[in-house]
């Protein structure tokens, strides 16, 4: 009901809002009673200042028929009464008036809530756009809403500025890194504070339906209020709350998608695979094995681990199974089957999310409730993900001036997985393809030990599931006293409880039925009181003032459980297991207290100054250390409000802001301060053991920062553009500092030293082209981030060095030190490809070659031979050992964004998104795995060994590989050391959304009582384009020093999806 | 509101519910034999496994098996590095640390059993003065440590590598408060430090300081120590070989390890048997061992000494073999493999020294004092028990007859036990009997170890061992 029809109503005085509203209700009905009848319908449609808007376009809902208003902003329409009539018009509010007997209309057009007038959450509070001064991002929903995501941190990526998403693992229900602007620590955590409804929650606990708002918090004077922990940013994460509304809105969405993973290395086949072993292992040290079960022999029995061996005399190819002729003995044929782990381990999958959300409301009581589904079968044989959600948020208006404001979420989460990526995962897809995975009988082969075992074995042997279940309750009173007082007294509970059982049936390498459960609860309390007060003073002076209190209290119990001995695979709980192994449970706790306040003034609407301080005072510090001051300043000059900027049409808004403020981070153990004594046992007597040792001088890890920003809206709001340009200091960084071997204890955590992390920020969007029918907005993210070491405390060595190498002579290198990043990786350069003995004889001895000679069998330590890597010499000692080491890349991007393009026409959407990441690499150890022949020759080469090897002289122009040796662990470790070899620079384009939409017009769903329906097509982590070609074949995201699990974990899942939205 | 704020500094002290803060240790007598406990516990993690690089593959006895593990032939070769497996001594000096903090913090706490209180103290000297015999035989010069770390500003948290005669005083002194600690006419179980244990420590020790340092006086102090176990009578040899090993509460233990595998999981010895896919299925555990992974076989060298005699019913208690025609062969360790009921459990506890040293300590001071033929007849009580024969060697023997025969009988006796690489330097015959060691006896320091990358990496004034 708009309000031109609600003014209409004769206005009883005193009468109560509900009273008018039933009286409207009657009109309507009455006009509706009165339909049917023919009406020439004339008017005039103007904006809110009555100039005429030209080209408006009317509909009426009945007969589809429309016209438009003329350059007066006349219109004239044949319709009936009761019908609707829908105007329409770029960047205003449309509105839907009914046709009464009344043939006259005038029509006023509200200009569309501008993106300076939107309302953006800050903490603890709400500020308008315009007279923001901090760097705040926010993103609506149609940015991350019916986009194939389980998590809402997955469709963030590339679309804010400032934040770098990535996904080490693609599990189901796994969850993406972020970092705002680098994040601030070194070796503690970078994750920002994520607080839903203004509890500190878990993103993964809501389904992206539910979100009205998102706001990322990225410079100290948005954050500091949050003192402890915002150094790393802070994400504000409203979900959608009820409004006055004459119907409830009921939404539903409902979304299929088609998964597909991401292919890795391109490997060798069975026949390729028995071909280059057999033909390399013989003259080397490992012939014989060719003669004994093994992956290439000709010997395998029926019941060996690997299948091939020679054909029989006179004997047929049994059915299934491949043939070849014998490489080294060619009138032998060899038999063998081909089992492809990667077609054994990977299956698309499918992917479904469902919806159902309402919202409505009174001027008492607003509601917004919704349940949703979501199920992840991912794209491994055998794992998946369940979630269900439900949610309701309820506020009450008691009387005029106390609300009560409440809100409930549940989260059921579970997941069928594996107890561990290496061994289900990483394990199997480096074995080589002549493996045996049934025996004749149909029985699953238990493979040649337990941590490496064929799929179907793993899988029918061992159930693991995990299920978790959240639990969010809060309740807020709000009372308003006076006009622009506001008291606030809010309390939550949060409990998120994590459970995992584990069973291992009896099979081929343990019959004890292994079997064990763990169970984690995790409680959040918190407690705040809020006061804050607005007001305007002499029409040209706005001063708000907000204080308010916190207590958080966060604890946290861990149970775990293990038994064997069970009689029956068929009962999988411990009652069934009489051998008794472990019964343990931990409990930790940790307190957080705050005061906060914060004080704005605007002087004539384009002055800001606004000023915060946060005392906090958290249980995990020592004694004396526990609290700290955060304080931040902040000014902004809306510069477009000034007389000399009035003229300049193409600016509409333009805003130059600054901010510098101290927020701190307390992310470590809750007692690290307080050392430990852990207990153990001996003898089955229990002991106590020094595990921890305490440092009482622990403190916040404090950081300041500094932030420029500029923001231009021009061209009417066309185009809108923020920068910022920032850098934050951390000092008394949060540091895991090495201790010396001798001292019992391996590290000590210890606040020291100090690393700066500067950037840029750029965000860009903007309208091309907009006309009646076809708009085209493009947007860019634009983020540049480095980082760099300040100052580390005294010791010996160059530059303050803390782990990495020690060289005789200086010269370190590696670890940390001041005047260099952070997150590089270190490894063995290569210079060239050793080609003839000549060049060999000359090469420097090599502490990690064994040079046995494959002519004489002999073994001289240092010794290279041609097809060798000669690696770079870095103190020009002329030997080649662990000093030789360079620097070889980082493993975190400095540059991410992302760019979008969306083009609507008539009721079609079409937004296409990409983004990227620059500046990163990632050193893969299973490269290593795959090429050398790895696990007494049990894995399978990629199908670069076939094509890129040095196999003789002359090819070390041409070749990138070394030369393949069977079993090459033990030969001159040219792929089995770190190195720049296996180090692939990850730059990556990605084509991560294609979604193409179409709301159904008006007129069709006119009589349903349907308000919309938008159907869409989409595809998401369509294709990553890199310059380095290995760089797709494994996850270019990674982002980690650590690829030995990375590397064994989910690889990027591509998915097609389709899916619709009903909104009633 | 001001309820929140005035009881803020309380809320914000919390004390840890699952571990022990530093501050809150050592109050009562329990905290100190929860703390010895500890120190075991240390003690298994430093030297149950980790004995096999300093004592075992060295010795030549051991070759590459069926899983070749580039890695171990710097032991077979003794060509170490500061890469080797075994170059790390955090393990050592963790255990000691604990025993520190016990000898510093013990003295300070009331026990209502006063002799319980010195009883631990024994206990954590006996522990250190092992741990540094064990050191500054493996490393030569070592940081010294007697004081425990509790913060990281403290004098010599960062120490350079002492004189190995600091070592040795301070070996010399620790046994000695051991000794005159412990407790008359207590005893625990053989996994628990005790009088013999302590005694036969101090045997090895002085032994090793006449014969090696050649210390004036040494010799009788280790004669002392060895009559005081041979008197005491609470010892004596075990009729069976196999029930030394299989029969855990046998009268032929003094000190042992605690192995179970609910707390210590698996084993070095796994590196003796053999895996599951490489072994024909009709011979798992019938006899070949599996359940793990054959990375050490035996050299002809071991095998020809310890089959050596046929009547020896200590070789197929040792290592055994199994040739399936026409030429496949598998050869599996014996002592330690366990048990195996559905999976393999290494639940045999590791013999730090048992009777039958004794005797042959006694064998060996008795040569060393010029009586061969008493040294002899301890010699045979051992050699009865092997071979099933009375007075097997020659009371005629000489000297060096004898120092050959103590030798060889010590490596047939106590192979697996990590005793024949300290043996083979006791009576400097490593060179000669060795073979990657013969005529390497100028290479500076080719007996000792190198230190690891990761021990100059933390603290530069750690050097390098000089040869290294």
């Amino acid at each position: 009901m708009n309000s031109r029809l609600l003014s209409k109503v004769p206005r009883v005085p005193g009468a109560h809002p509900v009273f008018r509203m039933l009286l409207t209700l009657l009109c309507c009905m009455t006009a509706y009673v009165l339909s049917a009848q023919p009406v020439q319908v004339k008017g005039k449609v103007t904006d809110s200042h009555g100039e005429p808007l030209i080209g408006v376009n009317i509909l009426s809902e009945q007969s589809g028929t429309g016209t438009i208003t003329n350059p007066e902003g006349l219109f004239e329409l044949a319709a009936e009464a009761g019908d609707w009539l829908t105007f329409s018009f770029i960047g205003y509010t449309a509105q839907r008036i009914q046709i009464t007997n009344r043939s006259e209309l005038s029509v006023v057009l509200e200009q569309q809530a501008n993106a300076l007038d939107e309302v953006v959450a800050v903490g603890y509070g709400q500020q308008s756009r315009r007279f923001v001064t901090g760097a705040v991002s926010k993103i609506t929903p149609e940015l991350i809403v019916d986009r194939p995501v389980s998590n809402v941190v997955s469709a963030l990526q590339g679309k804010v500025a400032g934040v770098n998403i990535f996904s080490q693992n693609f599990a189901p229900g796994s969850t993406p890194n972020i970092r705002i602007r680098g994040g601030s620590s070194i070796n503690y955590s970078n994750n920002p504070l994520v607080i839903i409804d203004g509890v500190p929650r878990s993103m993964t606990d809501i389904n992206p339906n539910d979100i009205e708002s998102i706001e990322v918090l990225k410079d100290a004077s948005a954050t500091a209020v949050y003192g402890a922990r915002a150094s790393n940013g802070v994400v504000l994460i409203t979900t959608r709350r009820g409004k006055v509304s004459q119907r409830p809105e009921i939404v539903f969405q409902s979304s299929m998608s088609y998964q597909q993973h991401h292919k890795g290395y391109p490997l060798v086949s069975g026949e390729e695979f028995i071909r280059l072993i057999r033909t390399n292992a013989v003259g080397s040290p490992f012939e014989s094995t060719l003669y004994e079960d093994g992956p290439a022999s000709h010997v395998n029995g029926d019941r060996s681990v690997f299948t091939p061996r020679w054909l029989e005399a006179g004997e047929a190819v049994p059915a299934g199974w491949q043939q070849m002729t014998d490489p080294i003995f060619p009138d032998k044929t060899i038999i063998f089957q081909e089992n492809d782990p990667v077609d054994l381990l990977f299956k698309p999958g499918l992917w479904q999310n469902y919806h159902l959300g309402a919202t409505g409301g009174s001027e008492k009581i607003r509601y917004a409730g919704s349940v949703g589904y979501t199920s992840d079968n991912g794209t491994v044989a055998e794992t998946g993900w369940t979630r269900l959600s439900m949610a309701s948020n309820v506020d009450i208006d008691i009387t005029d001036k106390l609300t009560f404001s409440s809100g409930v979420g549940y989260t059921n989460t579970r997941n069928p997985t594996e107890s561990s990526w290496v061994n289900s995962i990483g394990r199997q897809l480096i074995m080589a393809p002549t493996w045996r995975i049934r025996y004749d009988d149909g029985t699953p082969v238990p493979g040649f030990n337990a941590t490496a075992t064929p799929p179907p074995f793993w899988r029918e042997t061992r159930d693991y599931d995990q299920y978790q279940t959240r639990l969010n309750l809060d309740g807020s009173l709000i009372f308003r006293p006076l006009e622009g007082l506001m008291l606030k007294g809010n309390a939550s509970y949060y409990r998120s409880d994590f459970e995992d059982e584990y069973f291992e049936k009896s099979h081929f390498f343990a019959q004890n039925r292994n079997a064990y459960t763990n169970q984690n609860i995790g409680q959040t309390r918190q407690l705040e009181a809020i006061a804050s007060y607005n007001t305007k003073i002499g029409g040209s002076h706005d001063i708000s003032f907000m204080a308010g209190i916190s207590d958080l209290f966060i604890s946290s119990r861990e149970l775990s459980l293990r038994a064997d001995g069970g009689a029956t695979d068929i009962i999988p709980t411990l009652n069934a297991a009489p051998n008794k192994i472990n019964a343990s449970s931990v409990k930790t706790e940790e307190s957080l207290i705050g005061m906060f306040g914060r004080i704005g003034y605007i002087y004539e609407g384009k002055y800001l100054f606004q000023a915060s301080l946060r005392r906090d005072g958290s249980s995990k510090f020592g004694a004396g250390k526990k609290w700290g001051y955060f304080p931040a300043v902040s000014a902004g000059w809306i510069v477009s409000e000034e007389p000399f900027m009035k003229d300049v049409a193409m600016v509409d808004n333009l805003k130059l802001r600054a901010s510098y403020g101290f927020t701190g981070n307390n992310a470590i153990g809750p007692y690290t301060a307080q050392g430990a004594y852990s207990s153990v046992r001996y003898a089955r007597q229990a002991g106590l053991r020094a595990t921890a040792i305490p440092n009482q001088n622990l403190g916040w890890e404090r950081t300041g920062q500094l932030d420029a920003g500029i923001d231009v809206g021009a061209f009417r709001r066309k185009l809108n553009i923020s920068f910022d340009y920032y850098t934050k200091i951390t000092d008394n960084l949060l540091f895991s500092n090495p201790l010396p071997n001798t001292s019992g204890f391996s590290s000590i955590t210890t606040n020291i030293g100090s690393v700066k992390f500067y950037g840029v920020d750029l965000s860009a969007e903007g309208t091309l082209v907009q006309t009646a029918d076809f708009s085209w907005k493009p947007r860019l993210i634009y983020s540049l981030n480095r980082n760099v070491v300040l100052k580390l405390p005294e010791n010996d060595r160059d530059k303050n060095r803390i782990g990495g190498y020690s060289v005789p002579g200086g010269d370190d290198f590696g670890g940390i030190a001041e005047g260099e990043p952070l997150n590089s990786i270190i490894g063995y350069k290569a210079d060239y490809i050793i080609d003839n003995r000549q060049q060999a004889e000359n090469a420097r001895y090599d502490e990690l070659a064994l040079g046995i000679s494959l002519e004489d069998g002999t073994a001289v330590k240092g010794r290279k031979f041609p097809g060798d890597y000669e690696w770079a010499d870095r103190n020009s000692d002329g030997i080649i050992n662990e000093y030789d080491q360079f620097v070889l890349g980082y493993t975190v991007p400095h540059t991410t964004g992302g760019f979008g393009n969306m083009f609507s026409w008539k009721g079609f959407a079409l937004d296409i998104f990409v983004d990227f990441a620059l500046g990163h690499s990632a050193m893969d150890r299973y490269w290593m795995y795959y090429n050398s022949n790895a696990f007494v020759g049990r894995t399978r080469p990629t199908k670069y060994v076939l094509t890129d090897s040095w196999e003789k002289e002359g090819d070390a122009a041409t070749a990138s590989l070394p030369k393949f040796y069977v079993q090459d662990q033990g030969m001159q470790s040219n792929y089995y050391r770190d190195s720049d070899q296996r180090t692939w620079k990850l730059n990556y384009l990605c084509l991560r959304e294609v979604k193409l939409s179409y709301d159904l017009p008006r007129s069709w769903l006119n009589r349903s009582g349907i308000n919309s329906v938008n159907i869409f097509v989409a595809g998401n982590t369509l294709a990553y384009f890199t310059k380095e070609r290995h760089a797709r074949e494994i996850n270019p995201e990674w982002g980690t020093t650590n690829t030995y699990d990375a590397g064994a974990g989910y690889p990027a899942v591509r998915k097609f999806n389709f899916g619709l939205r009903v909104a009633l | 509101m001001a309820l929140l704020v005035g009881s803020s500094c309380s809320k914000i002290e919390l004390a840890p519910i699952s571990t022990i803060a530093t501050g809150s240790m050592w109050r009562t007598a329990d905290d100190a034999l929860s703390a010895k406990i500890g120190m075991y516990n240390l003690f298994r993690t430093a030297f149950a496994d980790n004995y096999q690089w300093y004592t075992e593959s060295r010795t030549g006895f051991y070759t590459f098996g069926r899983s070749f593990y580039e890695r171990y032939r710097a032991h077979f070769d003794n060509r170490l590095d500061a890469a080797s497996l075994g170059s790390d001594w955090n393990d050592f000096y963790t255990l000691i640390n604990q025993c520190n903090l016990i000898l510093k913090y013990v003295p300070r706490i009331d026990f209502t059993d006063a002799q319980q209180q010195n009883q631990i103290l024994a206990e954590a000297y006996f522990i250190r003065a092992y741990t540094y015999f064990w050191l500054v035989r493996i490393w030569g010069e070592i940081p010294v440590l007697t004081v425990p770390f509790e913060s990281d500003d403290q004098e010599n948290l960062y120490p350079v590598r002492d004189p190995e005669s600091m070592a040795w005083d301070l070996i010399k002194s620790d046994l000695a408060q051991a000794e005159s600690r412990y407790p008359a006419g207590r005893t625990q179980p053989a996994y628990l430090a005790n009088p013999g244990a302590i005694l036969m420590l101090k045997a090895d020790v002085y032994l090793w300081l006449h014969k090696v340092r050649k210390e004036a006086g040494a010799l009788a102090t280790a004669e002392a120590a060895v009559n005081s176990v041979l008197s005491g009578q609470s010892y004596q040899l075990e009729s069976s070989f196999r029930a030394v090993f299989r029969n855990e509460s046998n009268r032929e233990n003094i000190f042992t390890i605690y192995r179970e595998a609910e707390e210590s999981g698996s084993s070095w010895f796994n590196l003796t048997i053999w895996r599951d896919g490489d072994v024909p299925v009709q011979y798992h555990n019938n006899p070949v061992p599996v359940g793990a992974d054959n990375v050490y076989a035996f050299s002809d060298l071991a095998w020809n000494l310890l089959y050596e005699d046929p009547a020896d019913q200590r070789a197929v208690e040792t290592i055994d073999s199994l040739v399936i025609p026409p030429n496949r062969v598998f050869q599996w360790g014996v002592k330690y493999s366990g048990e195996y009921t559905s999976q393999r459990r290494w639940d045999q506890d590791q013999h730090v020294y048992r009777f039958a040293e004794t005797l042959m300590f006694k064998a060996e001071i008795e040569n060393e004092k010029g009586n061969s033929a008493s040294a002899v007849e301890f010699i045979n009580r051992v050699a009865q028990r092997a071979y099933g024969k009375s007075a097997y060697y020659d009371a005629a023997l000489s000297k060096e007859e004898v120092d050959e025969v103590i030798l060889k009988e010590r490596a047939k006796e106590f192979f697996f036990e990590g005793r024949y690489w300290w043996d083979l330097i006791r009576f400097g015959k490593v060179f000669e009997k060795v073979p990657s060691l013969k005529g390497r006896e100028n290479e500076q320091n080719v007996l000792l170890w190198p230190v690891a990358y990761n021990t100059i990496n933390r603290n530069n004034k750690i050097v390098q061992t000089p040869g290294y």
